[in-house]
């Protein structure tokens, strides 16, 4: 079977700084892979051209066997108009490291916006979903306070419900315990985690928990400045790396991290 | 020459009608000027680039020539083009044309203030543009330049003296007439000076309201 997601050397250069120099990537339907590396080494990169927020400099991405970034054009692959863009959109949802709530409308408002004007779902429904998906959250008393009230891992569990919000069938998790204060990562590893068991969406994380990503993930993407260095089960990563940088990158962050 | 309270009291009532044209030319004026501002901005930001050029030097055109030639432009040019405008309506339009190129700076700022992560999450939630400028983009670029906007609506209220260059029988020209009729000029002088001070500081008085209710709205 064809992978839900091909990354086929993937480039991005901003200026004369290559962030990633070719990466190649499968990700079947349903896997939970998450991404570790040092800070720069490309993997937010990664996930924000999967969300489409920036272009890619050379080389080709299909989701469900459909061109991300480009248009197939009478068997020519042409670069994506809006009109796709736009499509394709539909099937991924992100979750920020800083939230990106929108700060002037409630939490049930920030979870029905989209819903209600992207997906045109009546009023009714699209609160009802919402309701239902701040529940699993854990905030459905927050329905009517406005971001500034919720404290970091409020805030972050809303915007996993607002992304949710949407049924995306890849959610893209980009550092989301990075600003939190460390007494609330655990509100918010809880709820991915919960994700992760219930759900058969393909779920890519970009993170620095390293136990997290061991309990959770399928498997594990090791990159450094720009480039794959090493991939595999959880337990082959975080046990036995092959490689010298994976080790030195691990000793490094796990040693700060106990 | 005393100040003749009984004589101030019986051209009062002539002023104060005047008065009328000149907040109504207000009104109608910073209307104008604050939806033209904003078709301004959104041109610049999102038209096509001939469009964007267009309105980029339409606004450095408009805020680099003087509003009383603007005026006068409007008034007695226009026509040879085979568009008369009465005195009031011409005045309106300059006005709002003249406070728009401001406005559409204002609107510059306040936009260029909202986080690049907002446009990233409604893009992340698939909003089209029209939604993502509508429901996430304006309704936070728009109150923290609240301010900067009521001071152009008070500055726009004080250059409406300037169409009684073009007749229109605004508070000023009003007190010019009746300071002729009598020969006696300083009490509806004094007066004009007195309604446009009370006013002025009315309208600030009304845009603090109004900022405070909209940052209360906003929680930010």
């Amino acid at each position: 079977m064809a992978p839900y997601i091909a990354i086929r050397n993937l480039t991005k250069s901003f200026g004369k700084l290559d962030v990633l120099r070719g990466i190649d990537l499968d990700v079947p339907q349903g896997e939970k892979l998450s991404i570790i590396g040092p800070s720069g080494s490309g993997k937010s990169t990664i996930l924000r051209i999967l969300m489409t927020l920036e272009r890619p400099t050379s080389g080709e991405i299909a989701i469900d066997g459909e061109p991300l970034w480009h248009m197939r054009n009478n068997g020519t692959l042409r670069p994506a108009n809006k009109r796709h863009l736009r499509a394709m959109r539909a099937k991924v949802g992100m979750v920020f490291q800083h939230f990106n709530l929108f700060p002037h409308m409630t939490v049930l408002k920030n979870v029905t916006v989209a819903p209600r004007h992207v997906l045109r779902l009546s009023r009714e429904e699209s609160e009802f979903r919402a309701i239902q998906l701040l529940e699993k959250v854990g905030l459905s008393e927050k329905l009517t306070a406005h971001p500034a009230q919720l404290s970091g891992g409020q805030k972050q569990r809303v915007a996993i419900a607002r992304a949710l919000a949407l049924y995306p069938k890849i959610m893209l998790f980009d550092e989301v315990t990075s600003a939190l204060d460390p007494e609330l990562v655990g509100e918010v590893l809880n709820v991915l985690r919960d994700l992760a068991q219930e759900t058969d969406m393909t779920m890519l994380l970009v993170t620095h928990e390293m136990r997290f990503a061991r309990e959770i993930s399928d498997r594990v993407v090791f990159i450094d400045q720009g480039l794959i260095i090493e991939q595999g089960p959880p337990e082959a990563i975080f046990s036995e790396p092959a490689e010298m940088r994976t080790r030195e990158f691990l000793r490094a962050i796990l040693g700060e991290q106990s | 020459m005393t100040f003749e309270w009984q004589f101030a009291l019986e051209v009062l009532p002539q002023l104060l009608l005047a008065l009328r044209v000149t907040v109504l030319a207000t009104v109608f004026g910073i209307l104008l000027a604050a939806i033209l501002g904003l078709v301004w901005t959104l041109a610049r930001r999102i038209g096509a680039a001939p469009v964007a050029f267009v309105a980029r030097y339409s606004v450095e055109f408009v805020r680099s020539t003087p509003l009383l030639v603007q005026i006068y432009f409007l008034f007695y040019v226009a026509p040879e083009f085979g568009i008369t405008l009465s005195p009031f309506l011409a005045g309106v339009i300059a006005l709002g044309i003249h406070y728009s190129a401001y406005l559409s700076e204002v609107y510059r700022a306040g936009i260029d203030a909202v986080p690049k992560g907002q446009w990233e999450a409604a893009k992340a939630l698939n909003l089209g543009p029209a939604d993502t400028w509508r429901r996430v983009i304006i309704p936070q670029a728009l109150p923290p330049v609240l301010p900067a906007m009521g001071n152009y609506l008070i500055a726009m209220f004080k250059d409406t003296p300037m169409l009684s260059a073009i007749t229109v029988m605004e508070l000023l020209q009003t007190a010019k007439v009746v300071g002729a009729e009598h020969f006696r000029y300083l009490e509806p002088l004094t007066l004009v000076g007195v309604l446009f001070l009370l006013l002025s500081l009315g309208s600030a008085a009304l845009v603090r309201w109004g900022e405070r209710r909209f940052n209360v709205a906003a929680l930010r």
